[in-house]
């Protein structure tokens, strides 16, 4: 198919002629990924000479939105009234906004880079949740679910593959239909912003590297600001398995307060435990040392850690932008008498919309065989987060010994655990999953 | 008037599916925006069963049939194939209510169809499925 094409600062504007369809998307596909993809330029596609569009030209569209920078744009502009219907019955001007005209499009993208754009939701993705170690599903854990599935499903009316999703998603309790996952903590804050915010660089960071180079291919280039909780194994045991430490180009700024930091990461990436030596990484990546009680502004995030009781220090974080509130602790061994102003994590939780917390352990191992293992119960997890008004407990940092069934059991105690000893305030508590995605 | 084309399940006989149903469009004189839904159906029902309606590879050996007709302003389409049974009018797209952008695009295609077709009927009848369509085209063309 012909496009016609003309540039100038900083906007490429494509002029396909003729269908956009099976036949022809294909091509118009690669001129959109190409412009895409190189992110020099916002791009406006104007359909004043386009006849008519399929669902294969929108695919087409869908996957340019998606391979764009973020902070580059796409637009459509100047649709007849069928280009029009179709983009109505398909809903994508929810996906590419649409112009009457390309002067419309140019007009509205002026008046956008000087307003900045308004920020996307927080939003929180646990890639790894795990204490201590990876703990992989095996198959008799597999053989266990499908077992139960099949038990639980005599009966239902299943038919249909519409009928099997709804039962998955409506009967199965999540220790069945799904997974609270085995890799080891790794937390994105998910900002919209152009870097990347992660807390700790567990197993679960690999998966985070997978996703995104899948999506976004190897050329382009991020900035990955990491905040360590500290250097125990579990936390930093991905990063020689990260992708984008591979790619020149890309930057990762590791942020912690362990002064060993740097050591420990390197020490990790060499002979004889690794064959790769850190001083080979093409990635550019920085040591940012942190002060406990200092706040710091990174992507668009105050950042503020603190010390933590957990053998050879441990740090949280608390992350604020605007009116929204996350923290991070993890790795913490709480020991207080009385729960108020006093103890000083009262005060650090205080009114956050998301607390992650370490509750690796059950309030009677705590007290026993595991005291000064350096981690906290669910019970003191409720008790601190009602003391300091969070609104939301994710329990993290499962413990690896538990399977789905007794994780989901900690969480339905926790739960109970709450609504009886609530004093007006409620916490929503949860269970951090490997994939669970939340809005803040 | 009526037309008919006999067609391989190959996605490269789109072509000469679509030349059909636009000379089909220019002896009834159909307006282009007419014309222009007639194409797009055509293209998902024929796209659509090429790529899901045969066991992998075995696509090209189908043989579909494709009926159109103008009769007092109605658009008639009879789409039939030899594939698997397949009613394209119940299947429900995938998450419907999620914005398009986290939807999958399988059932975008399917989406298009229904929405283009005033009346839909699907039958399976001796090992086909058969699809009869009709779009109302307004004043008579």
């Amino acid at each position: 198919m012909d496009i016609g094409e003309t540039r100038q600062d900083g906007l490429l504007v494509l002029r396909p002629v003729g269908r956009i369809d099976n036949l022809t998307s294909a091509v118009f596909q690669d001129r959109l990924l190409v412009a895409a993809r190189a992110g020099a330029a916002d791009v406006i596609v104007d359909f004043t000479e386009v006849a008519y569009i399929s669902s294969a030209g929108l695919r087409a569209l869908m996957a340019a939105s998606k391979a764009k920078p973020k902070e580059r744009r796409i637009a459509v502009a100047a649709l007849n009234s069928i280009v029009g219907e179709i983009f109505a019955i398909s809903r994508f001007a929810e996906v590419i906004p649409v112009f009457d005209t390309v002067a419309a499009a140019v007009a509205a993208r002026d008046e956008a880079s000087r307003a900045p754009l308004p920020a996307a939701p927080l939003r929180v993705h646990f890639w790894g949740s795990r204490g201590s170690l990876p703990a992989p599903l095996g198959a008799a854990g597999v053989r266990a679910k499908l077992r139960d599935a099949l038990l639980a499903a005599r009966g239902h009316d299943l038919k249909t593959p519409e009928a099997v999703d709804a039962f998955i998603d409506r009967e199965l309790p999540f220790s069945v239909g799904g997974t609270y996952g085995g890799n080891t903590s790794c937390v994105e804050i998910v900002t919209g912003g152009e870097e990347y915010v992660l807390c700790d660089l567990g197993t679960g960071v690999r998966e985070f590297g997978r996703k995104l180079l899948a999506e976004q291919g190897p050329a382009r280039k991020h900035c990955f600001n990491v905040f360590l909780s500290h250097l125990h194994w579990d936390h930093v045991m991905g990063f020689p398995f990260f992708a984008f430490a591979y790619i020149p180009g890309n930057v990762i700024r590791l942020h912690g307060c362990n002064e060993a930091l740097a050591r420990a990461i390197r020490n990790q990436h060499s002979e004889p435990g690794f064959p790769v030596d850190f001083a080979s990484l093409p990635a550019t990546i920085e040591f940012v040392e942190l002060t406990p009680g200092r706040t710091y502004q990174v992507a668009g995030l105050s950042v503020l850690p603190i010390q933590q009781f957990h053998t050879g220090e441990s740090y949280g974080y608390r992350f604020s932008r605007d009116d929204k509130t996350i923290v991070y602790s993890t790795d913490c061994e709480h020991k207080y008498s009385v729960l108020d102003e006093s103890y000083p994590f009262v005060h650090f939780y205080r009114n956050a919309d998301l607390l992650i917390f370490d509750a690796m352990y059950s309030l009677a191992d705590t007290v026993s065989v595991k005291e000064d293992w350096g981690h906290s119960s669910n019970v003191i997890a409720v008790e601190l987060a009602q003391a300091a008004r969070v609104k939301r407990l994710a329990l993290f940092h499962h413990e690896p010994v538990l399977d789905d069934q007794m994780i989901e059991a900690v969480l339905g105690e926790t739960v109970r655990f709450e609504e009886i000893s609530r004093d007006g305030h409620k916490v929503e508590v949860i269970s951090a999953f490997d994939g669970l995605d939340l809005t803040i | 008037m009526k037309a008919s084309l006999g067609l391989r399940g190959d996605g490269a006989e789109l072509g000469r599916l679509l030349g059909f149903a636009e000379e089909f469009a220019r002896r009834q004189s159909l307006p282009e925006a007419e014309r222009s839904r007639l194409l797009i159906i055509l293209e998902e029902l024929f796209t659509n069963t090429v790529k899901y309606g045969y066991p992998e590879g075995a696509a090209a050996a189908g043989r579909i049939e494709v009926g159109l007709a103008v009769t007092r302003g109605r658009l008639e389409i009879h789409f039939s194939d030899n594939g698997r049974p397949f009613d394209p009018l119940s299947h429900t797209p995938s998450g419907p209510d999620r914005p398009p952008a986290e939807r999958p695009l399988g059932g975008l295609g399917l989406q298009l169809l229904r929405s283009l077709v005033d009346e839909a009927r699907y039958r399976r009848e001796r090992g086909r499925n058969c699809l009869a369509l009709v779009r109302n085209l307004g004043a008579p063309g």
